[in-house]
């Protein structure tokens, strides 16, 4: 988006935003949401955890009274980084996960060295996330997750490798320019980019491709912005999906997912997800009987439920490319259009505080929901007691924001923060962009210490696999049928395989 | 119980949804004669206001609800009248727009930092969604209630209207506010009392719907779209056939997603109905019907000379060239992007200023200016594409204007916002590429470095000058004074032989054309253009830019887009918090600049006026001097004299 309208004052698209506007933060949110869904392939190792005032992350000692977690570091095909041994790797297109955790020993034979955004005493990382526009506020929580991330270690690890961690950061806008102009500001000032979440991403290529040597770590809403070979994702690879969860649905459901409806936001980027959805469930024997593109600033489906249950006589309902609150609606929705008691709703993203918050107390109606994600629950509490690097994060939130509720890409952040520390703490002898960015291109399973789905940051051929299966039972989101968080693949299921749509 | 029954259940529910907001609409323009833009805006505000009561501070729900309907809302109401509209009296459609759209965006703006929308904020519906079934749909006791407010409410208002003294002083007011008071009335408290009914009208749609529609800030302010076709069926003043109306859309609405395919092009049926039948009504009806339909205050300031328009245009240029060397590269784009909106913006002055065509369809000219650059120019930015970009655009423009040639003020708003609204959700998001950009380079022309930023913020800035002086040429010559003409009294024109029709259908292609070459040059400062530039809404935002500059001159077109160039380079540095403010500031600018109509622009010619030598000699175009110093345009010989004797 050009900057007169966004960052007219005004919102103007908003208002727009759907029109713009309107649009604009269901679009955000659907892109976003989406871009979450490539599962990884490959394998990780959970983390170690040492608990008492010195703690040690990834080989570093640390002071404080932070509890920290082991990380998990591998490199390349298995050497070993700074006193973290790992084994195994990316087996490659749905490999099978071998990657066995090693305890860090010591801390990690940081380099030395100056360059943008790096001194001796500090180090300067950039983040751009969309705070203003249409939806106030709308990527906040990526800037949290990495203040979050950046006060945990300054405070418990002296920083990244005896280096102060700053975080600069700038505001999309929701703006095609001024998030280009951000990069563009930011490049000559940062050692790299990390955590940033804006919607138009792919405005910032053009710097980042100029820039070469500059890590770019982000999650990627915009194809594009994944292209550059100095882009680093926690949910990398082409446009495509994981396999495997269709498949465990398939077998539980039975021939219900052969009566199945969905609906998606009707944006091309959205759509684009849907088909490539579409085409990993049906090659695992889902049948789409129904299928609606609704526009972003709809609210209300309850003629789509119609349709679907009455006309089409759907059995499943699926849903991955719309938001939350609108996911909260269409159960709402599905009552009010007399759609059978028994219809199975799988809904991803429903893992949400708001989409919970949506039925305040009167949780019953969305008993048995089911759904996947690439990442931990994040926000639940046994998933802390479960997940060292969760509870940190949790903690570290909560010390920074407190009583504010930590969403999807304050996880992000914090998990590319991690993905930049380990490459920074195994970039060698010579610390400068050069060197980390050949220590991100090493990295073949990265999981951040268990938060996420395992996946090689660096790939553009291969995407991720791995996923974890929950059920929303007893007022709670509990994990379903996934191993355990000690087992080779920290707890995600690496069944399946990644299947690209083009 | 059938398929069919089901979509006719649903589609009646969502039918009295629209008739609601349809309601209130008629009934505000029925009482104050403005068409408001904020209704939704209103409506969302007192939605949230019960959220707070009820849900935020435990608040009993009716006292909640009765607090919000009958103290907050008409309090609400009363003050927009003493603030906002009473200066209005008289104004112009297009100034009434920007202020109602400044109100929207305040009010949106004020509920973003009051209600964080990144927080979710659950308004139940009462007897927690529990109802009754009809066949298999449930119909909730909540959608029932509101389907009896719906009905009560009509039936209030329509005894009101028809039979109580206040209610046919209400209508008396918007007719003739001068002959109430002579009668007796007191006009300004008749006025106060419609505008607390309005805000109360539109609190009780928000406050009802919420639960329905979910409690969002930008879809309820936005809601209001889909009650705009009911609301001109009934043509802005009958109630029972509004209703009627709204709930043949919805009906259809419903009928359409049952049985249309459910892909391809057809899904976007569902979505533009209201809009089609909105522009479909508006061109079947009468056009005598609406008061608001004229300007008021069609006054311009002296229309530059050839020489003075280049030898400013010519500072201009020179004064880019030297800052583009001082200028980094997000701000030259920045710069860039600010000639381009420039070009936009004179676009309206040519239509609006001088033609007093009210366009609300801007935006929709520059995506297939810049449709055409992607596709004709190719990745090499030729020239051939900027041509294309024109000739697209003001093709487009020539179709959209025959229809509506005869539209005028509010009428003619409401079709290019309909217009606008097809082109954004059936076409814009359907052809812009996969992943929703499409690049657009920038354009090349031989011998001349245009690629770089800082060539390329100047090649913008001599655009925008060539534009001015071309707009301002037009105006000078003998098709201005036509236009202009034409916008004082088509009757008189069309008396004396000129061509009316002809001469909006020209001004509208040229108008399309200028928004095309905007759109050919706007994708190439960043590469590339998404369907969300050439939002609906944004067309809004564009007006209300030229609004704040000055839409009746060059000059207000570069200080319209130069504020939001300077905000747009200084917001990187301002706190946080003052970004969070951009929606509730820029509404209240246009607010402010309601009380000038010729915004920025207009002020600055008046101050020259004030103190440039007067001369006896009136310009040779006809013009007349006003009690606030500006110069503006008149028809008439007669009118010449009269304007020199007033002063």
């Amino acid at each position: 988006m050009r900057t007169p309208r966004a960052a007219a004052l005004l919102m103007i698209a908003g208002l727009v935003a759907t029109a713009c506007g309107a649009r604009l933060p269901d679009d955000v949110q659907a892109k976003a949401q989406s871009a979450v869904l490539n599962p990884v392939s490959g394998t990780t190792g959970g983390g170690t955890t040492t608990t008492g005032d010195g703690t040690t992350t990834g080989g570093t000692t640390t002071t404080g009274d932070g509890t920290t977690t082991g990380g998990t570091t591998t490199t390349g095909d298995g050497t070993t980084t700074g006193g973290t041994t790992t084994t195994g790797g990316t087996k490659g297109h749905g490999g099978k996960p071998s990657t066995t955790q090693t305890q860090a020993a010591g801390a990690p034979a940081c380099g030395k060295g100056t360059d943008v955004g790096l001194t001796a005493s500090d180090i300067t990382i950039g983040t751009i996330s969309d705070v203003t526009g249409p939806v106030s506020g709308l990527f906040q929580g990526a800037q949290q997750g990495m203040l979050a991330f950046a006060n945990y270690v300054n405070a418990t690890q002296g920083g990244i490798c005896g280096h102060h961690l700053n975080v600069a950061f700038r505001d999309g806008g929701t703006n095609c320019t001024q998030t280009q102009n951000a990069a563009s500001d930011l490049v000559n000032k940062v050692f790299a980019f990390v955590g940033s979440f804006a919607l138009y991403d792919n405005c910032a290529v053009s710097v980042v491709r100029a820039h070469p040597t500059v890590p770019d770590i982000h999650v990627a809403l915009d194809p594009a912005a994944s292209a550059p070979s100095n882009h680093y994702d926690l949910t990398p690879g082409p446009l495509g999906y994981a396999t495997g969860m269709f498949a465990y649905l398939a077998k539980k459901l039975g021939s219900k997912v052969q009566h199945v409806g969905t609906i998606a936001e009707a944006l091309p980027s959205a759509l684009a997800k849907q088909r490539a959805i579409t085409h990993a469930a049906e090659s695992q024997g889902w049948k789409f009987v129904y299928s609606q593109n609704e526009q972003p600033t709809n609210s209300n489906f309850q003629g789509d439920f119609v349709k679907a249950c009455q006309q089409a006589h759907i059995q499943v309902f699926f849903t991955v490319t719309e938001n939350a609150q609108n996911a909260a609606t269409m159960i709402q929705n599905e009552r009010q259009a007399g759609c059978p008691k028994d219809l199975i709703n799988v809904i991803p993203i429903a893992y949400d505080q708001a989409f919970t918050q949506a039925f305040g107390n009167n949780t019953s109606a969305i008993e048995g929901l089911l759904g996947y994600n690439e990442y931990a629950l994040f926000f639940n509490p046994d998933e802390a007691a479960r997940i060292p690097e969760v509870k940190v994060f949790q903690e570290w939130f909560q010390r920074t924001y407190p009583n504010q509720p930590a969403n999807l890409y304050a996880m992000y952040a914090w998990a590319d923060g991690r993905m930049f520390q380990q490459a920074v703490e195994n970039a060698g002898g010579t610390l400068n962009r050069k060197t980390v960015s050949a220590a991100l291109k090493k990295i073949r399973n990265f999981t951040a210490n268990g938060m996420v789905a395992p996946a090689m940051p660096s790939s553009k051929t291969v995407g991720p696999h791995c996923y974890i299966l929950w059920e929303f039972s007893h007022g709670a989101f509990h994990r379903l049928a996934t191993p355990p968080t000690s087992g080779p693949t920290g707890g995600f299921r690496c069944d399946g395989r990644f299947l690209r749509s083009n | 119980m059938t398929a069919f029954e089901g979509f006719l259940i649903t589609g009646l529910v969502t039918g009295c949804i629209y008739a609601l907001i349809a309601m209130g609409l008629v009934v505000t323009y029925t009482t104050t004669g403005i068409f408001n833009f904020s209704h939704g805006a209103i409506a969302m505000f007192a939605a949230y206001m019960f959220w707070q009561l009820w849900q935020g501070w435990d608040l009993n729900v009716i006292l909640s609800f009765l607090l919000v309907l009958l103290v907050i809302a008409p309090l609400f109401g009363l003050l927009i009248e003493v603030l906002l509209m009473r200066p209005l009296r008289g104004a112009s459609v297009d100034l009434m727009l920007v202020i109602t759209l400044g109100l929207l965006l305040a009010l949106v703006g004020i509920a973003n930092s009051a209600w964080s929308p990144t927080v979710t904020r659950v308004l139940p519906q009462l007897y927690n969604g529990d109802g009754f079934r009809v066949g298999k749909v449930l119909v909730s006791w909540h959608e029932l209630i509101t389907v009896g407010a719906l009905v009560a409410v009509a039936i209030v208002l329509r005894m009101l209207f028809t039979r109580a003294r206040v209610g046919v002083a209400m209508r008396a007011v918007v007719d003739n506010p001068d002959l109430v008071a002579m009668a007796g009335g007191r006009p300004i408290r008749v006025q106060q009392l419609s505008w607390a009914l309005s805000c109360s009208l539109a609190a009780l749609g928000g406050m009802l719907l919420a639960p329905i529609q979910q409690l969002n800030i930008l879809n309820l302010t936005l809601l209001v779209v889909d009650g705009y076709a009911a609301a001109i069926i009934g043509r802005l003043r009958n109630l029972p056939v509004s209703v009627a109306g709204a709930i043949v859309i919805a009906v259809g609405q419903q009928m359409a997603q049952g049985y249309l395919p459910n892909s391809g092009f057809l899904t976007r049926v569902q979505n533009i109905i209201p809009m089609i039948v909105l522009f479909i009504v508006l061109i079947a009806l009468p056009q005598d019907r609406l008061k608001s339909a004229t300007f008021a205050d069609a006054v311009a300031p002296r229309v530059a000379s050839l020489r003075a328009s280049v030898s400013t245009g010519t500072v201009l240029v020179v004064a880019a060239l030297i800052t583009a060397g001082f200028l980094s590269g997000p701000n030259l784009k920045i710069g860039a992007n600010g000639f381009v909106t420039g070009i936009e913006l004179l676009s309206l002055v040519l239509l609006t200023g001088y033609g007093g065509m009210t366009s609300l369809c801007v935006l929709s000219f520059v995506g297939l200016g810049a449709f055409a650059m992607s596709h004709v120019g190719g990745s090499g930015g030729s020239l051939l594409g900027v041509l294309a970009a024109i000739g697209l655009a003001g093709g487009v423009g020539a179709l959209v204007a025959l229809p509506t040639l005869r539209l005028r003020g509010l009428y003619l708003a409401l079709a290019t916002f309909s217009f606008a609204t097809v082109m954004d959700l059936a076409v814009f998001t359907q052809i812009l590429g996969t992943g929703g950009n499409l690049a657009v380079a920038r354009v090349h022309i031989p011998g001349i470095p245009t690629q770089s930023d800082r060539a390329y913020f100047t090649v913008c800035a001599i655009a925008f000058v060539l534009v001015a002086i071309g707009v301002l040429a037009l105006r000078r010559g003998s098709f201005g004074r036509r236009l202009v003409a034409t916008n004082d009294s088509p009757a008189a024109c069309a008396t004396l032989g000129v061509n009316v029709n002809g001469t909006k259908l020209i001004t509208f292609t040229i108008a399309a054309g200028l928004a095309g070459f905007a759109g050919a040059l706007a994708g190439g400062v960043p590469g590339s253009v998404s369907a969300n530039d050439f939002a609906a809404l944004g067309s809004l935002v564009v007006l209300l830019l030229a609004r704040i500059g000055g839409i009746n001159t060059a000059t207000g077109a570069l200080l319209g887009a130069s504020t939001l160039t300077v905000f747009s380079v200084a917001q990187p540095h301002l706190p946080g918090w003052v970004g969070q403010l951009q929606y509730t500031l820029t509404g209240l600018a246009a607010i402010s600049v309601g009380r000038s109509p010729n915004g920025f622009g207009g002020r600055i010619a008046s101050l020259i006026e004030r103190v440039r030598p007067r001369s006896d000699e009136l310009p040779e175009e006809l013009t007349s001097v006003n009690d606030d110093g500006t110069v503006g345009s008149v028809f008439f010989a007669e009118e010449k004299e009269l304007a020199h004797a007033g002063h």
